[in-house]
C-alpha cells in the first residue's frame, strides 16, 4: 500500500475516528486504526465493537493495500508534522513508513484481518433529521444518562418514533429530560436505546446544517454523516416505564430568572457538603431562599433569591450540580418548577416551550433528614 | 444478639461501678446450648402415618426406579448400607425389598413447624436450622427441669407423645458440642457434654468430626500435626491463625466451650456497626456462576440480619479466600442505604469482578460477605432519592418482611432467591423467590 496525503487532511481524517478508540480494552488491536487503500480513496476506520466510524478520504494512490496502526502514534506524528506532504508506505512485513522532506517515521502495524470487521448492517427503515435538531436534542440528553453499569438500559438514550413525534429521553434515576419533538413524521414506529458513545460521536461529525440519515436495524443504527458514517449497536433491555414517574399533581409553581438562580446555587454550592453538593430551597409564597451547609467540614451560606413562588411552605434539597446541569439547558429568561414535596421529584422547564416541542426535565430531591 | 450484647454491657458497668480490683461477682457461666436433630425424619414421619411400613427398609427419595437420590433412609434401610445423598438406583441394588416413597415436601414442613413450636415451650430462643435441626439456647431454663439431663429428655418426651417421632438430643455448652453431642446416640440418643467433659469427650476425635471442617482445613490442621481435636484445643492461636488465617482462631473460638468460655452462643454478641456473613466452600471454587450463587445466599443472610436487627448499610465489603490462604477484601458503597438482599448482591458481584477473574481459575475457598457503617433506617439525611427504585424497594421490604417470617417459623432453607438455590444447606426442596 502506497499513498501520497496533505497532513492537514490525514490528521483531519485520523480525528475524526479516533474518539472511537476505546482508552482501556481487553482487545489490544483495538487500540489501532484501520487504514485501507482503494484507487484514490483511502478508508479509515476505528471500533470499540459497539460503535463503529468509517471515513474516507481522497489521496494520490499508487498501490492499494490495507494495515492497522496504533491510533494514537499515526495521529501523535501526523500531528506533529504540520503543513507537509506525506508518502505512506506499507512493505509486506506491515511497517508503515510515513515519509516526508525532513525525514522518515516508521510504525509497527498489523495484518488488517486482525481488525475487527465491521457491522454487516441489518437496517431496513431510514430518516431523515435535521442536523440541528438532532444536535439540541443530543445535547440536552447525554448529560442525563446514567453511568450505573448495573442499570443498563439507562446508559443509553431512549428514542422513541411514533408517527407523528419523536421523543428523546435520558435518566440516571435522579434527573429526567424528555423532548418530545411533535412536528416529526414516521411511517413505521420504533423504540431503541442508543448508546451515549454513539450521540456523542454523532454530535461531534454532524453538519452546521441540511439533514442527516439514520438507518434503524434491528439491532443497529447507522448514521450517515457527511465525512463519515457511523455504526452503533443498540442497548438491549427494557427501558423503564418513564411516564410513570412523571407528576401529574406538582401544584406548587416556583417562577425565577434563570440567570439569577444559577449565579445563587453557584455560590451556595462552594458551602455544600462536596459529596451530595446538597442546597436547601426554603420556599414561602413569592420567596425562595437558597442555603447551603457543609455539617461535616463547617461553612455555610444563605441568600434570598427574588422569585414567584404559589404554592405550600416547605424546604427541598437538591444535588446543586444537577440543578445547574439541567438549567444549562434552559434558554428563557426564567424558569419554571413545578414541584411536589420534598421526597417528590420537581419538573423543570423554560417558560416558554421552542415550537413544535415538548421539553421538560425533572429533578429528583436529596432527603433532608 | 441483643440479649448477649445488653449482659455483656451490664458486666461491663458492673465491672466499673465495683471498681478496680473488686471480684468479678457474676462469673460468665457456661451456656447451655441444645441441638435436637429428628432421626430419619421424613422415612419417620412416614412410619408413622402408614403402621404398615414399620419394620421394612423404607427409602424416603423419588419413586422406584427413578433416577434421582435418596433423601432419607430409616433405620432399617440403613442396615443394608442405604444413605442418604445415595443414588436411588444404588440404593435398590443395596436393599432391593425397600419401599420407596416419593418425598412431600409440604407434609415434613408442616411437622417441623411443629417441632419448632415444642421447642418454643422449653426456651424461648430457638433457631430453626434446617428442617429437621434446630438449636435452642436453655441456659436459663434448664435448671427449672432439674438439670441438663431431664431438660433433653423432657425435650424428647415432648416430642415423642405429641407427634410420635424420636429425636437425638445433644447439649453442650455451644452450637458445635451440642451438634457433635447429638449425634453420638443416634437414633433416640440423649448426650450431655458438659464444659468441663469437653475436652475428654471429643479430645479423642479427629478433626474432621467438627462441623465445618472440610477436608481442605483438614488436611491444613494435619500439615500442622493436628489429627485430634484434642491437639487442636492444645494447639497455640497463634499458631493456627498463621496456617489457617481467622478460619483458625474462629474454629479454636467454637470449641472453646472446652475451657468453659463460651464464645459462640445461638445469639453471637456482633458489633452493631457492621454484619456480615462468611462460607468456607467444602471445596474449593473456581466458578463464577457457583461464586455468584453462594454471594447470593450470603447477601440473603446479611440482609435478613440487618432487617431483624433494624439497620440499613452502605459500604458492602467482599472478602476472598484463595486456595494459598491468601485474603483479599475490596469495599463499595451502595447507591443508597439499604437492606435489600438484592442491592448487596450487585454491589457485591461488581467487588468479585473486581478482584477475581473466572479465566485465572484461582481457586476460592472462602467467601465473605459484609455490610459495614449501619445506621437506623429513617435517619440517613442527605441521600439522593431516586425516580424508578423507591416503588420497587417498598414491593420488595414487603416481600421479604414475608420471607423473615416464613424463615422465623420454619427454618433458613424454607424459602429463598431462587438464583442461589443449591447453596443453601439444606437439600429439601423449599419455595424459591424470583425477586
Amino acid at each position: 500500500m502506497r499513498f501520497r496525503v496533505a497532513q492537514d487532511q490525514f490528521l483531519e481524517a485520523i480525528g475524526r475516528v479516533a474518539p472511537t478508540v476505546p482508552t482501556k480494552s481487553t482487545l489490544p488491536i483495538l487500540s489501532n486504526v484501520l487504514l485501507r487503500l482503494e484507487e484514490k480513496t483511502l478508508h479509515i476506520a476505528a471500533t470499540d465493537l459497539e460503535v463503529s466510524v468509517v471515513t474516507e478520504l481522497a489521496v494520490d494512490g499508487e498501490r492499494d493495500g490495507s494495515v492497522s496502526v496504533p491510533a494514537k502514534k499515526i495521529g501523535d506524528i501526523v500531528r506533529e508534522l504540520e503543513g507537509l506532504v506525506l508518502t505512506c508506505d506499507v512493505d509486506e512485513n506491515h511497517h508503515l513508513k510515513l515519509e516526508t522532506e525532513i525525514g522518515e517515521y516508521e510504525l509497527l502495524g498489523t495484518r488488517a484481518e486482525e481488525f475487527p470487521s465491521l457491522p454487516e448492517f441489518d437496517g431496513a427503515t431510514t430518516i431523515e433529521i435535521e442536523a440541528e435538531k438532532l444536535d439540541s436534542m443530543i445535547q440536552r440528553t447525554i448529560f442525563a444518562v446514567s453511568r450505573d453499569e448495573l442499570r443498563p438500559a439507562l446508559t443509553g438514550v431512549l428514542l422513541q418514533l411514533r408517527s407523528h413525534e419523536l421523543r428523546a429521553i435520558a435518566t440516571d434515576g435522579h434527573r429526567l429530560v424528555r423532548i418530545i419533538d411533535q412536528e416529526f413524521e414516521s411511517e413505521s414506529e420504533h423504540e431503541l436505546i442508543v448508546p451515549v458513545k454513539a450521540l456523542d460521536l454523532v454530535r461531534r461529525n454532524l453538519p452546521e446544517e441540511g439533514t442527516v440519515e439514520l438507518a434503524i436495524g434491528e439491532s443497529q443504527i447507522r448514521a450517515k454523516l457527511p465525512e463519515a458514517t457511523l455504526y452503533s449497536r443498540l442497548i438491549e433491555g427494557r427501558y423503564p416505564h418513564y411516564e410513570s414517574v412523571i407528576p401529574s399533581e406538582n401544584n406548587n409553581r416556583l417562577i425565577v430568572s434563570t440567570d439569577v438562580l444559577v449565579r445563587a446555587l453557584k455560590r451556595a454550592q462552594i458551602f455544600a457538603n462536596p459529596i451530595n453538593r446538597q442546597v436547601v430551597f426554603n420556599l414561602a409564597p413569592d420567596s425562595l431562599e437558597v442555603l447551603a451547609e457543609d455539617v461535616e467540614l463547617g461553612g455555610k451560606g444563605h441568600e434570598k433569591v427574588e422569585a414567584k413562588y404559589d404554592g405550600e411552605e416547605q424546604g427541598i434539597g437538591y444535588n446543586a450540580s444537577y440543578l445547574l446541569d439541567l438549567l444549562k439547558h434552559v434558554v428563557t429568561d426564567d424558569v419554571r418548577f413545578d414541584l411536589g414535596g420534598p421526597k417528590q421529584a420537581g419538573i423543570v422547564r423554560p417558560t416558554v416551550p421552542n415550537e413544535g416541542e415538548d421539553f421538560l426535565m425533572l429533578i429528583m430531591p436529596v432527603r433532608l433528614s | 444478639m441483643m440479649r448477649a450484647h445488653v449482659r455483656d454491657r451490664l458486666t461491663e458497668s458492673n465491672r466499673r461501678a465495683l471498681g478496680p480490683g473488686e471480684p468479678h461477682r457474676n462469673p460468665t457461666r457456661a451456656r447451655v446450648i441444645v441441638h435436637v436433630d429428628m432421626d430419619a425424619f421424613f422415612a419417620a414421619i412416614e412410619e408413622r402415618d402408614n403402621p404398615a411400613l414399620r419394620g421394612k427398609p423404607v427409602i424416603v427419595g423419588g419413586p422406584k426406579g427413578s433416577r434421582g437420590v435418596v433423601t432419607t433412609a430409616n433405620y432399617v434401610a440403613r442396615g443394608y448400607g442405604v444413605g442418604s445423598g445415595m443414588s436411588l438406583a444404588k440404593a435398590e441394588r443395596l436393599c432391593p425389598d425397600a419401599v420407596h416413597i416419593s418425598t412431600k415436601g409440604g407434609k415434613y414442613t408442616w411437622v417441623s413447624l411443629q417441632i419448632m413450636e415444642i421447642m418454643r415451650r422449653f426456651s424461648p430462643e430457638v433457631e430453626p436450622y434446617s428442617v429437621d435441626e434446630a438449636f435452642l439456647d436453655g441456659s436459663g431454663c434448664a435448671h427449672l427441669f432439674g438439670g441438663l439431663y431431664h431438660y433433653g429428655a423432657a425435650i424428647k418426651r415432648a416430642i415423642l407423645d405429641e407427634l410420635e417421632l424420636t429425636a437425638s438430643v445433644g447439649i453442650g455448652p455451644s452450637r458445635v458440642v451440642a451438634k457433635m453431642a447429638s449425634g453420638m446416640n443416634k437414633p433416640d440418643g440423649l448426650t450431655v457434654i458438659e464444659p468441663h467433659r469437653v475436652a475428654a469427650r471429643l479430645g479423642p476425635l479427629p478433626v474432621g468430626k467438627i462441623p465445618g471442617v472440610g477436608p481442605t482445613t483438614e488436611q491444613a490442621l494435619k500439615s500442622l500435626n493436628i489429627n485430634m481435636i484434642r491437639q487442636l484445643v492444645e494447639c497455640p492461636r497463634d499458631l493456627l491463625e498463621m496456617k489457617l488465617g481467622k478460619h483458625g482462631d474462629d474454629l479454636a473460638n467454637k470449641l472453646a466451650g472446652a475451657e468453659g468460655i463460651d464464645r459462640i452462643g445461638l445469639e453471637q454478641p456482633v458489633d452493631d456497626k457492621s454484619k456480615g456473613h462468611e462460607h468456607t466452600f467444602h471445596r474449593d471454587v473456581t466458578s463464577r456462576s457457583r461464586l455468584l450463587q453462594q454471594l447470593l445466599v450470603q447477601c440473603e443472610m446479611v440482609s435478613r440480619r440487618m432487617r431483624r436487627d433494624l439497620f440499613v448499610g452502605r459500604r458492602v465489603t467482599l472478602k476472598l479466600r484463595t486456595h494459598d490462604f491468601r485474603t483479599r477484601s475490596h469495599q463499595r458503597v451502595t447507591r443508597d442505604w439499604t437492606d435489600d438482599p438484592v442491592e448487596l448482591f450487585q454491589v457485591a458481584r461488581g467487588l468479585l469482578d473486581d478482584i477475581w477473574r473466572e479465566e485465572e481459575r484461582i481457586p476460592v475457598r472462602l467467601v465473605g460477605v459484609s455490610v459495614s457503617g449501619l445506621i437506623r433506617p429513617g435517619e440517613p439525611a442527605g441521600v439522593q432519592e431516586d425516580l424508578f427504585l423507591a416503588r420497587l424497594r417498598e414491593r420488595r421490604a414487603l416481600l421479604f418482611r414475608a420471607v423473615d417470617d416464613l424463615r422465623d417459623r420454619y427454618g433458613e432453607n424454607i424459602v429463598g432467591l431462587a438464583a442461589g438455590y443449591g447453596s443453601r444447606r439444606s437439600s429439601t426442596p423449599g419455595i424459591t423467590l424470583s425477586a
